[in-house]
């Protein structure tokens, strides 16, 4: 982390320079991708109203923030460009550049850099060496769109009609020094434009012969470019001069080139018979300096009234210096300027007060300061591998109080002892209260509203219909809805993938939309709720819809299912098949969704993760996808079921409820067989048929009603256990694709229960 | 001849106008020689003066004029090693230091 | 908000030769640069608190004395200006040297500095030896 230590004074505290420096790294990275985002935000805001004050407001805090930050570190290219940003939003949050689509582009692909960067910086890595050439042409970018609306930026004009060059007021003393005298200095910026050489200007020349110059400096007006690409005639020269010729001479030295010049005054020396000559060589520089702050705060009028301030910076000053203080308890402005005059002139020998500078750090008797109470902290930040460290003990907890009710039963069979399997069982059940509190407490920690999740989504949205050429508006809802953070982050991919379908084939072009009748901009909706254990998120669009027609036959045509098939099924089933592996109803494979992934890719990531995904769509009148997941991953309410002495486990949010029905009342309809309740035919499975196991017939038959996304199943087992929460380790190795289950969990007993995954079996 | 490119060393003379930038940025930038030679000096174009504040070869002789030397060490960052007799009045002043450091981690 | 540095540098020191060290309050809504400040100050020997806007400094600094102010200028809720400007109005604060802080380049920002109250100005990027020899300074820290 190329960031200086900070002189450390003696003796030296306990201070680990890599760890505070890392920690400073560390802080600047966090910080700046808040801020990018922010930005991000706001300029996305901005883009759809350009009028947005707010908008532009934060988005010019949160790029002069960057900037702020990012001085402190050896990263020269990201504060060029951040710089040039902060310049050009400037002039945007004054009116005086307007925002439209190719500035937020320009902006934010800079900003896209500028996050790279922090990334490569957080990995410890220096910027790439053509890190700033980008920044070049970013702030080459910026500047011209400034230029072109607002020529090139005036400073503003200070009271006195001229304005004030702050790098004249910041080296006053060296000015003052090499001018050797008290009188008004003229101080001038000239910038000669980049094509100067071609009009014969030679500005060296027109610097050096300015009349009265006593005081100058010269620096490329920007860094550099890479020694092949350096262009000997583009001018690229700042030349900051002070003259003190009168106002009028410099003015006329530079008539023909008045665009290039900024011309400013410095003002006199307040007039004091002390201060005559070199003055400021009296005091160490930057006591010089710090003492010319308070003449200048003490000649603002509006401070003339108070200047406790005043006197007790002087006063500080004096005592760190060793210092008489030159004037009494409570001075007037009068007596603070006798003061600063009398502190500006010649005093003790230089070598005693040059000491401060360079000895300051060293001598100041160091302390530690007191530990504060700590009265801002409200939140902590903690490492996601803790969480996860305490969220597998909870679930741990879990199973190893899974194994009380099997000691009660132990302690009543084998033991016989009724009373103390009700302990047990009485213990059992405040633990079992404890746990699930802290369960739910550890999944609070865990949960994080999907709008961390949806902030990338109007970028995309944007960039995609840009691209595309098509007017997209994306409307975000129910952005405060939680889920576990696994969930959040896993669902990332297929959403991305979601709506990138939908703007690729679902939405239109703006021709097509007007000739349909519907309004030129699209929308989009992404809505998230959440609904009992799971939270919903609907990608809609108000596009062309899913053919059915088409989808049938592109299904026939790759072979996915026959022509037979395909024409019994409703328009309804048919747009369903567009999950199915292999399926793309784009005619030309887009560079943005047609990269062979489809809506299959989509289906088995949120299955996998427990979730189920389903479209809806009217053809000509947009497309709904859903997926619903579970809040959380971590741990899994199951219903046991018993199958030839072996125990499996069945989700619990699947279950509807539980029969035991007499065979008779089983319907047979040729092959399939099904039962009636409460007046709906429930299809029948069994699920030892399912494995391949003998079939069993039991004088009552045991039945799981069960819901698969809107059909009910039933499903007929051996016996019903118990419901209980699991771990569910999912199957790795060999066994990873071993499909009709989902993965395995240790029982409280030792024993292994296998967990059915019933959506991919029915 | 204003200028004089040798094998190692760029050496400048009298006044040299705009057209010797051409030039001489061409030679720097080819590395043939990282030095220049500013003792006959009389004059700079600024388009030359860019050429040495961008392509920074080591100036191994200031210019006699000693108000031409004060310019280029106004804008040459490195300093120029100095003849004894004209300690530049700029000196004064210590330049504030750029913070660049060690890498910590 | 406890910072590492801060942290590491409470090692017990000399409390007797001197009792009551400078408390400085930092001003900037950049973490990064109140954590820079900080890291800065707290091994020179200077107490420091800190405050991401001018609303929270101005509270904060009407419970707590403090020997000196660092002021950012652009922040949310209240700018550097506007709390210079609150504190020069406040009998309790009036006396309390400030210092900004700030990316602005231009005359026209420093002027306005000066005119809502405070007593010197300097521009960011900070140069760690400035910054500490210039809080000294400003604070009464001898320095021989």
């Amino acid at each position: 982390m190329p960031l200086k230590p900070p002189q450390s004074p003696s003796p030296p505290p306990t201070l680990q320079v890599g760890a505070e420096q890392a920690a400073l790294a560390a802080s600047f990275v966090e910080e700046s991708r808040a801020l990018l985002e922010e930005a991000g935000d706001a300029l996305l805001a901005l883009e759809r109203d350009p009028g947005d004050q707010g908008a532009i407001n934060a988005l010019f805090r949160a790029v002069h923030s960057i900037k702020g930050a990012a001085g402190l570190f050896d990263l020269p290219a990201l504060v060029h460009l951040v710089h040039a940003g902060e310049d050009l939003l400037g002039a945007m949050r004054e009116g005086r550049v307007r925002m439209d689509g190719a500035a937020a582009d320009e902006l934010l692909e800079g900003l896209d850099h500028v996050g790279q960067w922090i990334g490569l910086f957080q990995q410890g890595g220096a910027l790439p060496p053509t890190a700033m050439e980008i920044a070049r042409r970013f702030a080459g970018a910026y500047r011209l769109r400034l230029e072109q609306t607002d020529g090139p930026a005036q400073p503003a004009a200070a009271a006195g009609g001229r304005i004030r060059h702050d790098w004249a007021e910041a080296q006053v003393a060296a000015i003052r020094d090499a001018g050797g005298q008290d009188g008004p200095l003229v101080t001038v910026e000239y910038c000669p434009d980049a094509t100067c050489f071609f009009s014969g200007e030679d500005p060296l020349h027109v610097a050096r012969t300015l009349p009265g110059l006593v005081w100058f400096a010269i620096a490329p007006r920007e860094d550099w470019p890479a020694a092949p690409l350096f262009d000997p005639y583009v001018c690229n020269l700042r030349i900051r001069l002070a003259s003190c010729a009168p106002v009028e001479a410099v003015e006329e030295h530079f008539r023909y080139m008045p665009d290039a010049v900024t011309i400013g005054l410095l003002d006199e020396v307040a007039p004091s018979p002390a201060a005559a000559g070199p003055a400021a060589a009296a005091l160490p520089p930057l006591a010089a300096e710090l003492v010319e702050a308070q003449r200048r705060a003490l000649a603002e009028p509006a401070r003339a009234g108070q200047v406790d301030d005043i006197a007790a910076t002087l006063r500080n000053l004096c005592a760190a210096l060793g210092r008489p203080v030159p004037f009494g308890d409570a001075p007037d402005a009068e007596a603070l300027a006798v003061a600063v005059a009398a502190l500006l002139a010649p005093g003790p020998p230089a070598d005693d007060a040059a000491a401060v500078v360079a000895d300051t750090p060293g001598d100041a008797a160091p302390i530690a300061g007191p530990s504060r109470p700590d009265t801002a902290e409200r939140t902590l930040r903690v490492e996601q591998g803790r969480i996860d460290m305490l969220m597998n003990l909870v679930g741990e907890l879990v199973v190893a109080k899974n194994a009380l009710p099997f000691l009660a039963r132990d302690a009543e069979n084998r033991f016989g002892s009724r009373e103390l399997a009700r302990e047990i069982k009485d213990k059992y059940a405040v633990i079992d209260r404890i746990t699930r509190q802290m369960q739910g407490a550890v999944m609070g920690i865990r949960m994080m509203p999907v709008s961390d999740l949806f902030k990338r989504f109007p970028r995309l949205v944007r960039d995609i219909a840009r691209k595309q050429d098509k007017r997209v508006q994306l409307v975000v809802e129910g952005e405060t809805t939680e889920a576990d953070k696994n969930v959040i982050e896993a669902l990332a991919e297929p959403l991305t993938h979601i709506l990138r379908n939908s703007l690729d084939h679902g939405i239109e072009s703006g021709a097509a939309r007007r000739a349909a009748g519907k309004p030129e901009v699209a929308t989009v909706r992404l809505v998230a709720s959440q609904e009992g254990d799971s939270v919903v998120i609907a990608v809609s669009d108000d596009g062309r819809g899913v053919d059915p027609s088409r989808v049938r036959a592109k299904a026939i045509e790759r072979g996915l299912i026959d022509a037979e098939r395909a024409a019994q099924l409703t328009d309804e089933q048919a747009v369903q098949l567009v999950f199915l592996p292999g399926f793309s109803t784009a005619e030309t494979i887009s560079d943005l969704s047609g990269r062979g992934v489809g809506m299959d890719a989509v289906r088995s990531v949120v299955e996998r993760l427990g979730g189920e995904v389903t479209l809806r769509s009217q053809h000509g009148e947009g497309t709904t996808v859903r997926l619903r997941l579970p809040l959380s991953m971590a741990v899994t309410r199951v219903l046991t079921i018993d199958l030839a002495g072996q125990a499996y486990g069945v989700p619990m949010d699947l279950v509807v409820e539980t029969v035991r029905a007499d065979p008779a009342a089983i319907r047979r309809l040729k092959a399939a067989e099904a039962i009636v309740l409460r007046d709906t035919v429930i299809p029948l499975v069994r699920l030892r048929a399912m494995l391949g196991m003998e079939p069993h017939h039991p004088p009552l038959e045991s039945v799981l009603i069960l819901r698969l996304g809107d059909a009910m199943v039933g499903l007929v087992v051996d016996d019903f256990g118990t419901s209980m929460d699991i771990i569910l380790k999912p199957f790795s190795g060999i066994l990873a694709n071993m499909s009709g289950f989902s993965g395995t969990a240790v029982l409280g007993d030792g024993r292994v229960l296998l967990v059915l995954n019933l959506k991919e079996m029915l | 001849m204003p200028m004089r490119l040798d094998r190692a060393c760029a050496v400048l003379e009298g006044h040299c106008t705009v057209e010797e930038a051409h030039d001489l940025a061409e030679w720097l930038v080819t590395g043939r020689a990282r030095e220049a030679n500013l003792a006959a000096c009389a004059g700079l174009h600024a388009a030359v003066l860019q050429c040495l504040m961008a392509l920074a070869p080591q100036i191994v002789a200031r210019p006699a004029d000693p108000a031409l030397g004060l310019w280029l060490d106004a804008a040459l960052p490195a300093p120029v090693p100095l003849p004894p007799e004209a300690p530049p009045q700029k000196a004064a002043r210590a330049p504030r230091r750029r913070r660049k450091a060690a890498a910590a981690t | 908000m406890t910072t590492m540095p801060q942290l590491l540098a409470d090692a017990p020191a000399d409390a007797a030769a001197n009792p009551s060290p400078r408390r400085v309050l930092v001003i900037d809504d950049s973490l990064t640069v109140r954590l820079f400040c900080t890291s800065l100050l707290t091994p020179a020997g200077f107490a420091v608190a800190e405050a991401i806007n001018g609303l929270e400094a101005l509270e904060q600094a009407l419970e707590e004395r403090f020997d000196l102010f660092v002021v950012d200028i652009n922040m949310q809720k209240m700018d550097g200006y506007t709390f210079l400007a609150e504190a020069r109005r406040r009998p309790e604060l009036c006396a309390i040297p400030a210092v900004m802080l700030s990316t602005e380049q231009a005359g026209e920002d420093i002027a306005r500095a000066y005119r809502a109250g405070t007593n010197f100005y300097l521009p960011k990027p900070i140069d760690p030896d400035r910054f500490i020899a210039t809080v000294q300074l400003m604070t009464g820290v001898p320095c021989r």
